[in-house]
């Protein structure tokens, strides 16, 4: 059971209801998440906000195209993706290679980190497979499965990293 | 995992200024642009605030007898014949404009392009998505003969963020609103069909020829020829 698809699916319930704050709350809960999955499907790191910004208004105007049976935050992620490509191409980048498959999970051409951040700092200290399984986990939030196989790794190898990488990234923040 | 959530809220506590900043963008732009969705506007219910209860009911008993009384003086005129649904499309030749002083009006129906297709016996091309996603769709009719000379539909494809016009005609129909289909300079073979296109500030279109009837497709705030082509690939057979 996802935590992220299962509070990204109540909120998007409230937009739908039409409760005053829901939009900010969803904003709240995933803008961290999502500026993520730009950064990696991006080409110029100066696009994020616009991508972002876009997404927003996007998913507001749309949120009744989201089935309320299935994940939203994946929902989410799409459109963000689908933007990515877009604003790549109007640079003339058509075939991007995600940062993921460049090892650069967390850091642009100029080896700068994302944000500057104490979290992504810690990340970007693991070793790039387990970078890789952290990025899928929390931000693409694919499940145990997935990255099991898209790792090609047993979902029991994938958990006991996961557990490993949690208890590091915990005493690097500490 | 219990540790998930305090990953989660981790990531969400990073760079929490540019956060504030996104927001403030978001909320402003939101406001100019006064998007509605499902009656939600600006987070505001005004569709719960406009209407009680009792107005609901009300407006779906007057909806319910108006809906009665139309189809009455729909069909029973057409005793004899069942519905009258046309064969294809009125071959049409006007390039003024529409609205009722032009030569032919648009007018919204309940009823999808695959319903349409089904009523009238044609195979007509159409994203079966009615099921997930939002669409709208339109007649467009002659003011002179008031026989249906375009069908109209807007759906919005909720995986790939994009809203796409269909409209259909018969091949030789000269409508206004559809002339800047009528020179597109950019030609592709797909499935077998020659497609032409063109693009401009904000959007990808094309024309095509598919069984006796012209499909004119529009995919709006598109950047690139590949992504029209893909929906033209998935509607071809």
């Amino acid at each position: 059971m996802s935590i992220l698809k299962d509070e990204v699916n109540k909120i998007i319930a409230n937009i739908k209801k039409g409760k005053p704050d829901a939009l900010r709350e969803l904003h709240n809960a995933t803008y961290g998440h999502l500026k993520l999955v730009a950064f990696n499907y991006l080409a110029d790191r100066d696009d994020i906000e616009d991508v972002l910004n876009d997404s927003y208004f996007k998913i507001y105007k749309y949120v009744n195209s989201a089935n309320a049976d299935r994940d939203g935050y994946n929902w989410m992620c799409k459109i963000v993706q689908n933007l990515c490509y877009d604003y790549n191409a109007v640079r003339g980048v058509f075939n991007f290679t995600d940062r993921l498959s460049q090892s650069k999970l967390f850091y642009d051409v100029e080896d700068n980190l994302l944000d500057n951040s104490q979290l992504y700092a810690a990340i970007a200290k693991l070793d790039i497979t387990d970078q890789e399984i952290v990025y899928l986990k929390f931000w693409e939030d694919k499940s145990l499965k997935e990255i099991a196989e898209k790792k090609k790794m047993k979902k029991s190898g994938v958990y006991s990293r996961l557990i490993k990488i949690i208890e590091i990234l915990k005493e690097q923040l500490r | 995992m219990s540790e998930d959530k305090s990953i989660h809220n981790l990531i969400e506590q990073q760079d929490d200024k540019a956060k504030q900043e996104s927001w403030a963008t978001i909320q402003s732009r939101l406001e100019s642009a006064d998007v509605e969705s499902n009656g939600v506007k600006n987070g505001v219910n005004t569709r719960a605030a406009i209407f009680s209860k009792r107005a609901v009911l009300w407006a779906i008993c007057a909806a319910v007898l108006l809906t009665a009384v139309i189809l009455l003086i729909v069909l029973l005129p057409r005793k004899d014949g069942g519905p009258d649904v046309p064969d294809g499309f009125e071959d049409f030749n006007g390039m003024l404009g529409a609205g009722s002083a032009g030569e032919y009006s648009t007018v919204s129906t309940d009823y999808t392009l695959k319903d349409y297709a089904a009523q009238t016996g044609n195979d007509f091309l159409y994203f079966d998505w009615y099921d997930k996603t939002t669409y709208e769709d339109h007649i467009v009719k002659s003011n002179v003969t008031d026989k249906i000379i375009c069908y109209k539909e807007t759906i919005y494809d909720a995986e790939g963020g994009y809203s796409i016009t269909l409209n259909i005609t018969e091949p030789t129909a000269q409508i206004g609103s559809l002339s800047k289909y009528d020179s597109c300079p950019n030609t592709r073979q797909i499935n077998g069909t020659e497609v032409k296109w063109n693009s401009d500030s904000s959007s990808y279109f094309s024309a095509f020829v598919h069984k006796d009837f012209r499909y004119c497709i529009e995919v709006s705030e598109c950047p690139s020829s590949d992504i029209l082509m893909n929906y033209i690939e998935q509607l071809l057979p």
